[in-house]
């Protein structure tokens, strides 16, 4: 074998590169949004715990928005990704949108995406990202001249606003339908928040 | 009374001291008689040591016996007769020696010469010829004898190996290939509420679940858990689940919270493992298939890149303490397994801690690249930082996406020489070694640790093609545990060139030498002299992990690590068999002009060099493989450590004249004359090890300790003491009270003749809960029995014992007077108890079964020491000389070290008194007499008489520490106790209730299967596998009180299944009792727990 990796090893360092890597490289950020093409107010009932970003806020209304996006800056890595933004918020990301160029979101809380840019921050995990980092990141998006969408920009996307009991229920009902409609390659992702749930077991009693 | 002991003492210390002769001369001829137990199969290998032995082979190759004259010279010029036999353990060569061979051919005769070890090497078995069907196990255990008197049986005359609960070989199948079992698949989402109980987002509620299709049928199966990466879906990963899952495994792959970070995919991958054992008990996955069927007390923890760092930090949650699981305890995951981990939260947190630790890398990886200038995508971080037992295995060629199944996902691969697209082959190498991987840690099993320290060039799965040259797999392994190990030099202290680690001189010649931190100290991989560590992924800046570095350049050159005077005795290192290894882990220095002026495999030469000065090297190119060449990826090489092994004995052939007793130095030679010609290579954990993980122990008589790694001592102190722990979860305490007697016996191992005391009461952590066994509170004497308390609440035991939740339970002892205690790290502690009425007291001997506990009065002795580690860790190396000495530290350091204090002790106390009540820090006196006020005098009995006694003690220790007691106390009960004992350690078995759906509908059919094990350790609990020894006789299905029928025979695998559809709505008692076959007079009867079973109208 000795014999044989000698051989081989002089064939790699004549051609060092024999396949090229798959994952594109991380684009420069910051980075706007391409576009706004919904947006829809959101109530629930029973609010939980968001965890993308490091305070974990409750949360129990917000704004589900989808985002024309470039594809590269959403392709899904286990190194850090870019943080999307709006605002003063970190936005959950609800699906990849790698292949579809569109990303379903949401923006916690009360936001005024007429006075709320979003953008594409440093790469970095968004459980990591306080208040702080926010500032941080929304100064270089100032910087970089990035601007929030006009109003009435999204108020040609905005759609009724919607209740639900619970984020599940959210998930299964609407949320599900913009990935259909935006993103239907991942219609696994729908089939997975739509599987059929168990009773309730012991924990639940 | 002091007169009249005084006589005693004089009429019977010379009796007793002639006696111990006449026991240790009786022990030493005994020793002889029995057969010699050595390594004897084998590969045969071109160059010195010309021999390798090993514990697995794959069913296509062949076997080879060699056995070496200078080693055994009374081999030479006999004629033996070579049998391959079906293992029988230690249990099973007790009762029946008879060789049957089993090879095509029959034993074959051969006559042996003195030549060399070359000569004495003969092929037994070709390719196929040993059957390797284990049903859901690894390996066919058989055991070679080399019959020399011919007279086919095992005797005295003759070699064996695998006398001992170690087969000598085990014929393993093909682990690429699926197990017996058909899979079902189902794929559903745990309720939102009950996710959110456990901290699990409402978006990451679904798993894809993995189970044997014939559940039903089974016992309870360990549970592996698969946590996804980021961008992955937790649905990739059915070959894992298929695989493992028709071996006998339940697994369960989630969707996983890795898009906020690896803190949320923590808190998914503790979450999901907490839902999901609580619905299965709920009955609502799966339809109640998996009711009663999960063994939660073993868990797995696969997570592949965010996952994969995300297992970590669960797992460092539960060591700090910082998250508390419902449903299960940190002593519940058995092993971690990251499949190329990212290091976002690094040292501290992503940190694997002492979890049994394996690493998956791919240096094609395009995502965790493992590049100088990605600190966070270094995998191997987090495999330095474990301090348990760890593994890693680098796969080149491969990439990050090729360890799921989605081929039509990015492979995140970059780099030359592929062996994809597709997943193929990185998922034979993956499935290959995983199953071992997982028996390794979930069985024990003993095969499986050859698949993760052989050099794969020597030994592989067999269903990865072998003529690919682009497959490169290296493995790192290191044992973590303290028996057997000794680190001759991990660069983590003394920091110096010049010393090791373990405070030993270091000496060299070879060049350009640098010890320090393994991390590249730049965003590069090219070759600089200013980073001497170039290539090196180890650590970031925060870790400690540290190494040496050096090269070579056309000259021999040598680095040498002396052996600090204290630790060179290896021979005393040989426990249990020949299993003692020389180990280091070394890495090609990356793209250094050495490395890339001779690629492909890099060789050197480790010398062993004794007292005398006398030498043995063994080229490390001798088994096949070297330290691979780094994978010549376009912009950066990462170091890929490889762990060499070299079993010590294999120093000795052929006449090396090597003195194992007294090896002052471990040589690496390097150059032309030893290996390559040039070269840069990283060096690190250089040390002795073996492979050793649980044990079985004894405390027995006025106490006779039997520690976990064999050892018999005396220990005489008086009070209360902690004899053997695990962690918080697992503990045993000991009172010991002083009883007077004629002046003692020497003790072999401490030389001491010290007065003597017994076991009168045992206490036991068993999870959150506290069991006391021990006489009554007030004191009077109660011959009636000792009193059982749960968290101080007298109890009286129920037929069926008590359950003390996470498999931790404590009923009836099988076998004479006292408690059985199951803990939920799968020790199984008896302590049988029996009346003194002249002393009115009881006195107890205390059994521990399977064990992986190691620290206490029975604990592990490390090598170099006389006595167990001391709580804090402290060793009290060798025996003292003097005897004051070591009376001094026994009876004082030793025992005041593992003395219980009121905030540890487990025992109950009546009011005003307290673990100070028991405590007498003058006992035993340095010097007779042996009297204690509350002691009334006893009567020695004669030699001949406590023989008599004992004579139906069989082994050979127990029967001595039996005639021990029995002649200094007087007292025949101890011969009794010694009985029941034996009884206990030859026959304990378990039994294990499930049952296929719960809750149920009326009339709706229910099976209740029953499994029965072995407790002792040569017959470990091992699921699913084809026990050739298991207990047979029939099991009693228990319904409410009411025997249910007619007992229901085991089947081969030791188990039985009642199927009813009669049962009434409400809730029912449903248990099983183990009853032995008819004239079986080895197995024990056993119960299993009491299980509830509920009909309901809505069932399930």
């Amino acid at each position: 074998m000795k014999a044989f990796i000698l051989s081989i090893g002089i064939f790699i360092l004549a051609s060092p590169a024999l396949a090229a890597p798959d994952i594109p490289p991380v684009p420069d950020t910051p980075s706007a949004v391409a576009d706004l093409v919904h947006v829809r107010a959101f109530r629930l009932e029973n609010g939980y715990r968001y965890d993308w970003r490091q305070e974990q806020p409750m949360v129990d209304q917000g704004v589900l928005a989808v985002f024309k996006v470039n594809p590269d800056l959403v392709y899904p890595r286990n190194a850090a990704e870019p943080v999307l933004y709006a605002g003063d918020q970190t936005v959950q990301r609800l699906n990849s949108g790698h292949q579809s160029g569109y990303v379903i979101a949401i923006i916690p809380g009360e936001v005024d995406l007429s006075r709320a840019p979003v953008w594409f921050g440093q790469p970095d995990l968004p459980e990591r990202v306080n208040a702080e980092v926010i500032r941080t990141q929304r100064d270089l998006a100032d910087n970089a001249d990035i601007r929030s969408f006009k109003a009435d920009k999204i108020e040609s996307v905005r759609q009724q606003p919607v209740t639900a009991t619970d984020l599940s229920e959210l998930l299964r009902k609407h949320i599900a339908e913009l990935v259909l409609e935006y993103s239907p390659q991942e219609r696994d992702l729908v089939e997975t928040w739509r599987l059929p749930a168990g009773q309730p077991g012991r924990a639940a009693q | 009374m002091k007169n009249t002991l005084e006589v005693r003492a004089k009429k019977y210390y010379w009796t007793l001291s002639v006696c111990l002769l006449m026991l240790m001369v009786m022990l030493a001829s005994s020793a002889q008689a029995m057969p010699t137990h050595t390594q004897l199969a084998g590969n045969s290998l071109t160059d010195y040591p010309f021999f390798e032995y090993v514990k697995a082979f794959n069913a296509n190759a062949s076997v080879s016996v060699a056995i070496d004259p200078s080693r055994f010279p009374g081999i030479a010029g006999q004629t033996c007769d070579i049998y391959v036999v079906t293992a029988k353990g230690t249990t099973g060569w007790a009762t029946n020696n008879t060789l049957t061979d089993v090879t095509t051919g029959g034993a074959q005769t051969q006559t042996f010469s003195a030549a060399n070890i070359q000569s004495n090497t003969f092929l037994v078995a070709g390719p196929s010829e040993l059957s390797a069907n284990a049903g859901l196990g690894l390996g066919v255990g058989y055991d070679v004898v080399l019959d020399c008197d011919q007279d086919g049986l095992l005797g005295n005359a003759d070699f064996i190996d695998g006398l001992k609960n170690e087969a000598g070989l085990y014929v393993v199948h093909d682990t690429t290939a699926a197990g017996p079992l058909a899979v079902t698949e189902t794929l559903y989402s745990i309720n939102a509420t009950v996710g959110a109980s456990f901290g699990i987002p409402a978006n990451k509620l679904a798993e894809d679940l993995y189970y044997p299709t014939t559940i039903a049928t089974m016992g309870q199966l360990p549970l592996i858990i698969i946590s996804r990466g980021n961008g992955h879906n937790y649905q990739w990963y059915d070959h894992i689940g298929n695989h493992l899952a028709s071996y006998g495994y339940i697994v369960m792959s989630h969707d996983n919270n890795t898009e906020p970070g690896v803190q949320t995919a923590a808190t998914t991958t503790l979450g999901h493992t907490d839902a999901f054992i609580d619905q299965v008990a709920a009955g609502v996955i799966a339809g109640g298939a998996l009711v009663g069927h999960l063994d939660t007390s073993r868990i797995t923890w696969i997570g592949h890149s965010r996952g994969a760092e995300g297992v970590a930090i669960a797992y460092d949650r539960l060591f700090d303490g910082t998250h508390t699981p419902v449903n299960f305890v940190r002593a519940n995951i058995k092993l971690i397994s990251s499949m190329l981990p990212t290091d976002f939260e690094k040292t501290n947190v992503a940190d694997p801690h002492d979890a049994n630790y394996h690493l998956w890398t791919a240096s094609g990886d395009s995502d965790v690249n493992g590049s100088a200038g990605c600190d966070l995508c270094q995998t191997f971080h987090l495999h330095d930082r474990a301090t348990g037992n760890r593994q890693s295995t680098t796969i080149q060629g491969t990439g990050h996406g090729w360890f799921h199944d989605n081929n039509s996902a990015a492979a995140a691969f970059f780099g030359p020489c592929s062996i994809g697209p597709t997943n193929s082959l990185t998922h034979q190498i993956q499935l290959g070694h995983f199953l071992p991987l997982v028996k390794r840690y979930i069985e024990d099993n003993i095969p499986s640790i050859d698949f993760l320290t052989r050099q794969y060039e020597s030994f592989r799965p067999i269903g990865v093609p072998t003529g690919n040259a682009c497959i490169v797999v290296s493995h790192e392994y290191r044992d973590g545990t303290a028996s057997g190990n000794f680190i001759i030099d991990d660069y983590q202290t003394q920091t110096g060139t010049g010393t090791s680690s373990s405070g030993a001189a270091v000496t060299f010649n070879v060049q350009n030498l640098t010890e320090g931190r393994l991390d590249d100290n730049n965003s590069s991989f090219s070759w600089t002299t200013s980073d001497p560590f170039n290539g090196a992924t180890q650590g970031g800046p925060a870790d400690t992990t540290r190494g040496v570095v050096f090269d070579w350049t056309n000259q021999d050159r040598f680095y040498e690590w002396e052996v600090a005077v204290g630790q060179r005795n290896f021979a005393s290192r040989l426990l249990f068999n020949d299993n003692l290894y020389l180990s280091l882990r070394g890495a090609q220095g990356t793209q250094h002009p050495n490395t890339l002026a001779v690629l492909g495999d890099l060789t050197f030469t480790l010398t062993l060099r004794d007292n005398t000065g006398t030498s043995s090297s063994i080229n490390i190119g001798a088994f096949g493989g070297g330290l691979e060449q780094p994978y010549a990826r376009s912009g950066g090489w990462h170091n890929e450590m490889e762990t060499i092994r070299i079993r010590v004995t294999d120093f000795l052939n052929n006449g090396s004249g090597l003195n194992l007793g007294n090896i002052v130095a471990v040589r690496l030679n390097v150059g032309p004359s030893w290996g390559s010609g040039r070269g840069r290579i990283v060096v690190d954990e250089v040390m002795l090890t073996n492979d050793r993980t649980v044990y079985d122990a004894s405390n027995n008589g006025d106490p006779h300790i039997r520690t976990v790694d064999g050892v018999h001592y005396d220990f005489h102190s008086a009070g209360e003491f902690v004899v053997l722990r695990a962690d918080d979860d697992m503990q045993i305490q000991t009172r010991q009270s002083p009883v007077s007697t004629a002046p003692p016996i020497g003790n072999a191992h401490t030389g001491l003749a010290s007065c003597v005391s017994i076991n009168t009461a045992v206490a036991a952590r068993v999870g959150a809960h506290r069991v006391s066994y021990q006489p009554n509170l007030n004191g009077e004497p109660d011959p009636d029995g000792l009193q059982l308390r749960i968290d101080g609440v007298l109890t009286s035991l129920p037929a069926n014992g008590i359950d003390l939740g996470l498999s931790g339970r404590v009923a009836e002892a099988p076998a004479g007077d006292g408690i059985q205690i199951d803990f939920a790290d799968g020790t199984t502690m008896v302590a049988l108890s029996r009346w003194w009425s002249s002393q009115s007291r009881w006195y107890l001997n205390v059994s521990v079964f399977n064990t992986p506990a190691e620290q206490g009065v029975m604990g592990i002795i490390p090598a170099g020491n006389w006595l167990p580690a001391l709580p804090d860790g402290t060793l009290l190396g060798p025996r003292p000389g003097p005897l004051s000495q070591r009376y001094s530290d026994l009876n004082k350091t030793f025992a005041d070290a593992w003395r219980v204090t009121s905030a540890t002790s487990l025992f109950d106390y009546a009011p005003g008194t307290s673990t100070k009540t028991y405590t007498n820090r003058g006992w035993p006196p340095e010097q007779p007499p042996c009297e204690i006020p509350e002691s009334p005098p006893t009567e020695p009995l004669d030699s001949d008489v406590a023989k008599e006694f004992c004579r139906v003690i069989l082994d050979e220790q127990n029967n001595a520490d039996c005639v021990f007691d029995v002649m200094l106390t007087g007292e025949p009960g101890f011969a009794k106790l010694y009985e029941q004992t034996q009884r206990i350690e030859a026959g304990l078995t378990k039994t294990i209730l499930s049952g296929n759906r719960n809750p149920s509908r009326p009339g709706e059919k229910v099976t209740f299967t029953a499994k029965v094990f072995r407790a002792a350790l040569d017959k470990t609990i091992k699921p699913g596998e084809v026990d050739q020894d298991a207990p047979k006789g029939a099991i009693q299905f228990v319904l409410d009180g009411d025997w249910i029928g007619d007992p229901i025979e085991l089947d081969e695998n030791g188990q039985a299944s009642w199927i009813t559809s009669r049962l009434t709505a409400g809730g029912h008692k449903v248990s099983a009792i183990y009853i032995p076959a008819e004239r079986d007079e080895v197995f024990l009867t056993s119960q299993s727990a009491v299980q509830i079973h509920n009909v309901t109208r809505e069932g399930r």
